[in-house]
């Protein structure tokens, strides 16, 4: 059944390509606009490349998520996940899986040009940044996945996701720059891993909230 | 339906809070001791710390109320957790406006990145949103069950900012916080003392409003 | 079996539903008329756990459908006003989809035979947000049909379907009456419902101002009733 539901997701997304569009051409733009506006030293770029950086994903994904969730309004499609007998928490991870894949989808092209026009040069160690990047994707995602099922039935929902989305996701930007941070500057793991201790609290407190509550966000 | 203070407990005990608050800001100016290097600046502490353990006890109380609203979806239950949603942020505007006011004379800046002053902003942006969620979430009979919702993820999350800003940045760390279980008798009586005369004033203004939240609520009027 | 019990609801502190209760039993085929704006939908989409009620419990083979296990509901169809499918994906996914999360997995051949026997055979693998209405309406046919379900909510039957459509509708309708499904449709069209249907439920001011088994009424009496 959870299958079922990320592979409709993907296969929507395949179809129409509007929500890793919408999120990479954001992401784009905006590393063009933080180009400009901070054209200063290379030493600057490099203190705030890690918070530039998931600023950039997390506006992003508030983009993403709003769209994920008005492709479920369309047509009024949602009813038909709701009404068949799936556990609400089932469609809840589903949702959430579904948009982080989306949204590491995304930052597959934003990535390269975040480093090159930041003049970056990067660790070698990547395999530790990439856990990073997903564990800091799934908080994103399962936190922004409960917040558009209060928000998407709402007027100005496009305004109410952001709002509501970026206080409670602020613990996990915090671990997140922080873990960018140690990894870019070399700091040692020790140093900086109650950091990443941090953001998988984030992500177990909130898939298991999500999957728990989301049953009482889906129905009108 | 009947006035709130036609009801003699509700005249008596509101009479008791206006003259037990009225009484501890006297006493705060007037019987605690001088601290040498803040002078009249340590008085707010007496007020800020009262106020914002209450502010985190309604947030905390909108929490149970939302909790017990999705489980058996009675209204009075959804009238707490609004009425105790804007208590507490009322309390903690006052938290936010007389940190600063410390911070100036004692840091030298109006606002320090310090993590309880910080989770309370982060708190406070929560339920700005909570209150947008309330206006433009629909019709009400959904809101109710959304802004349980948000009241039990806002809560849960409180930990999380708690710590994830306690470690953010370590120079705020050195700020000097002498904890309460430190302090001389003369601070820390008078200090409980307004602690529970600022619950009193906290619990009887939730009386209130839910009282005026059941009035003005369209379904008891049929 | 469903049994309805004190069922009510508001939308902006106005009650729409007020303690409806009522029963359906296996092999019942309930018409559900009434004016615009009275409930139709809103009930319907109470039955099928999207919409929440304010109070009252919808009991579903002795299980409350808002507190049990959500396979409970297993045997339910809705077929709501709106398409209920996506836009941008195809008829033969959308189709896979919606079984696949009823909990049947169909071979491709038997959804394509399905879309065929509706009227379907072009356009199978085109979004439907091409469609038109007739061939939406169309498309929760051949989803009925793919489906083993045993009791469906039915809203507004044959909307946008012309006479081809209309009367390959009727024919699936008859197939599955026969078949001793329950069946609650809402309807405007009070003849068919009451030749076809063996009760109807006229709602009116938030509850039943009609539960009667259908050849026990006259046509003019619902008719001066929705006037």
């Amino acid at each position: 059944m959870f299958w079922s539901l990320v592979r409709k997701d993907l296969l929507l997304e395949l179809r129409t390509k509007e929500i890793t569009i919408s999120m990479l051409a954001f992401g784009l733009a905006t590393i063009l606009i933080y180009a400009l506006a901070f054209s200063v030293s290379p030493a600057m770029y490099r203190s705030f490349a890690p918070g530039l950086f998931w600023v950039i994903i997390l506006f992003a994904s508030a983009l993403g998520l709003h769209r994920m969730f008005v492709l479920e309004k369309e047509f009024d499609a949602f009813s038909l996940s709701i009404s068949a007998p799936v556990d609400r928490g089932i469609i809840f991870l589903a949702k959430w899986i579904s948009g982080t894949i989306l949204l590491i989808i995304s930052e597959i092209v934003i990535i390269p040009p975040f480093v090159v026009f930041m003049g970056l040069s990067l660790p070698n160690n990547w395999l530790i940044m990439i856990m990073i990047i997903i564990i800091g994707n799934l908080g994103i995602m399962a936190i922004g996945s409960l917040v558009s099922g209060l928000a998407m039935r709402a007027k100005m929902s496009e305004i109410l996701l952001p709002i509501l989305l970026f206080p409670l996701v602020s613990p996990l930007l915090i671990g997140s720059v922080k873990a960018t941070n140690g990894w870019f500057q070399g700091i040692p793991f020790m140093n900086w891993q109650f950091w990443v201790l941090l953001m998988i609290t984030f992500v177990v407190v909130f898939a298991l909230l999500g999957y728990t509550i989301f049953d009482h966000i889906t129905e009108e | 339906m009947q006035r709130f203070f036609s009801y003699k407990i509700n005249f008596l005990s509101g009479a008791v809070v206006l003259v037990a608050m009225v009484w501890n800001i006297y006493n705060i100016f007037t019987n605690t001791p001088m601290v040498p290097d803040q002078h009249w600046a340590q008085k707010i502490f007496y007020i800020h710390v009262p106020v914002a353990w209450t502010g985190f006890l309604s947030y905390f109380i909108v929490m149970l109320a939302g909790i017990l609203y999705l489980i058996n979806k009675e209204q009075k239950w959804d009238r707490l957790g609004l009425a105790a949603a804007e208590i507490g942020t009322l309390f903690v505007t006052l938290v936010l406006i007389t940190g600063p006011i410390w911070a100036k004379p004692i840091w030298g800046t109006w606002w320090t990145w310090e993590p309880r002053l910080t989770t309370t902003l982060i708190l406070f942006l929560i339920y700005v949103g909570y209150f947008m969620l309330r206006s433009f979430g629909g019709h009400p009979e959904r809101t109710s069950r959304y802004a349980a919702v948000l009241g039990i993820i806002a809560f849960i999350d409180v930990p999380i900012i708690f710590y994830s800003v306690r470690f953010w940045e370590e120079q705020f760390q050195s700020h000097p916080q002498v904890e309460i279980t430190q302090q001389i008798p003369d601070i820390v009586i008078p200090f409980l003392v307004s602690l529970i005369i600022f619950t009193m004033l906290f619990s009887f203004m939730l009386r209130f409003r839910m009282h005026v939240l059941k009035i003005i609520d369209p379904r008891n009027r049929l | 079996m469903l049994s309805v019990a004190n069922i009510s609801k508001s939308f902006y502190h106005n009650p729409v539903l007020k303690n409806l209760s009522f029963r359906v039993d296996d092999g019942d085929v309930i018409a559900l008329t009434g004016k615009n704006g009275v409930g139709k939908s809103t009930l319907l989409r109470i039955l099928a756990r999207i919409s929440h009620p304010d109070g009252g419990t919808v009991i579903y083979n002795g299980v409350d459908i808002f507190k049990g296990q959500a396979s409970a509901r297993s045997g339910i169809l809705y077929l709501g006003h709106e398409p209920g499918l996506y836009p941008s994906l195809s008829a033969i996914e959308n189709i896979e989809f919606a079984c696949r999360i009823h909990g049947n997995y169909p071979i491709e051949e038997n959804i394509i035979t399905a879309l065929k026997n509706i009227g379907l055979s072009k356009q199978i693998k085109d979004p439907i947000k091409i469609y038109s209405k007739g061939m939406l309406q169309r498309l929760k046919y051949a989803l009925a049909n793919l489906l083993p379900w045993s009791m469906l909510f039915f809203d507004e039957p044959f909307s946008g379907l012309d006479i081809e459509g209309r009367n390959l509708a009727l024919g699936y309708l008859n197939a599955w009456k026969a078949n001793d499904r329950a069946m609650i449709f809402v309807t405007h069209d009070v003849e068919w419902g009451l030749s076809f249907c063996n009760r109807l439920l006229l709602l009116e001011a938030g509850s039943f101002k009609i539960d009667q088994n259908a050849d026990s009424i006259d046509v003019k009496t619902i008719m001066s009733g929705l006037q």
